[in-house]
């Protein structure tokens, strides 16, 4: 591998592990929330840092880094929502698309009982993955990635009033869980 | 609580930004680097860049087909000097060699009898099974998530 002064060849290894040890965080977190699936989101952010890889040259000590790694999780996320959703219409034909994706166990304990804020906001992390991805992706893409709703609605292909919509009803069953 | 969307908001927000940071799992980082490192031994032979995998199916390949069509006539061509030679010879390098030749036809015919006529066969499917597992993998990796049709 090259070092960084040579934008011809591959990257350096120290120089990319250094990268990801770097960024895995960010991009992990990013991807878990989008997709509320370890096993998905370790896959998703995987994939990202290849294609970092592949324009390392390009990307590496560049302040838009964060972005850039944040918009392509983000888009891989959409992608495998997009399919995911496909498929499980597909096979089953359920058509329930509100369900939630997994179980959360601990969301649906008494949320009436005194829970000390480790307890709270444990739940409400687990409260947040069970949302369906409809209410879910714009939440975390607002909150977390700072995005506006115009955004949102255009990285999502929706009007904004849905984005508004699903905001306020994933609030809405967040709710419960603020302290 | 109040139902007022602005301080719903808010509300919300501030909850989420207490949230403790995500860690990355311990597996991702040895992934990513199994994945870039440029050594192809160790990983699976779909993983590869492609003109490795062709360079390695023709490399492959032609070891077969010279084993298959190259090993009779090198077997006739050893069989016919060899006794020649034994016959110039003397003492344990004559009884040596008689040996070697021995050995030598001993092969030949296992090879005629035994290998010969299955080799082309295994050749063939093994080509076809080849190509056919290229081509599933290929339709795989599109479908499957983080494939190709993904991007």
């Amino acid at each position: 591998m090259a070092a960084r002064g040579d934008p011809s060849g591959p990257p350096g290894a120290a120089a990319f592990d250094a990268f990801v040890r770097e960024y895995q965080d960010m991009v992990y977190a990013v991807a878990v929330r989008l997709l509320a699936n370890e096993a998905e989101a370790e896959d998703v952010a995987q994939t990202v840092f290849l294609r970092a890889y592949e324009r390392f040259a390009d990307l590496d000590g560049q302040a838009t880094v964060p972005g850039w790694l944040k918009t392509v999780t983000t888009h891989l996320c959409l992608n495998h929502l997009e399919r995911y959703r496909a498929r499980w219409r597909f096979f089953s034909e359920m058509g329930d698309a509100d369900a939630p994706a997994f179980d959360a166990p601990s969301a649906a304990a008494d949320p009436g009982q005194a829970l000390d804020a480790a307890t709270r906001r444990a739940r409400l992390e687990a409260a947040l993955r069970e949302l369906p991805p409809h209410q879910r992706v714009p939440l975390v893409l607002f909150h977390f990635e700072q995005q506006s709703c115009d955004e949102i609605a255009r990285v999502l292909g929706v009007s904004v009033g849905k984005v508004k919509t699903d905001l306020h009803r994933g609030r809405l069953a967040l709710r419960r869980w603020l302290s | 609580m109040s139902l007022d969307p602005d301080d719903l908001e808010r509300r919300v927000h501030r909850a989420l930004a207490e949230l403790p940071a995500i860690r990355a799992p311990r597996t991702l980082r040895g992934r990513v680097t199994a994945a870039v490192s440029p050594a192809v031994v160790g990983h699976p032979w779909f993983t590869w860049s492609w003109p490795v995998q062709v360079a390695v199916v023709l490399v492959a390949a032609a070891a077969v087909t010279g084993v298959t069509w190259g090993w009779p006539m090198a077997m006739a061509l050893i069989g016919g000097v060899v006794p020649e030679s034994v016959q110039t010879g003397a003492g344990y390098v004559g009884s040596a060699a008689e040996t070697s030749a021995v050995l030598v036809r001993l092969l030949q015919l296992t090879w005629m009898s035994v290998v010969a006529p299955i080799a082309r066969i295994v050749l063939v499917l093994s080509l076809l099974l080849c190509a056919a597992c290229a081509m599933c993998l290929a339709a795989l990796s599109r479908v499957a998530p983080g494939g190709a049709s993904q991007s």
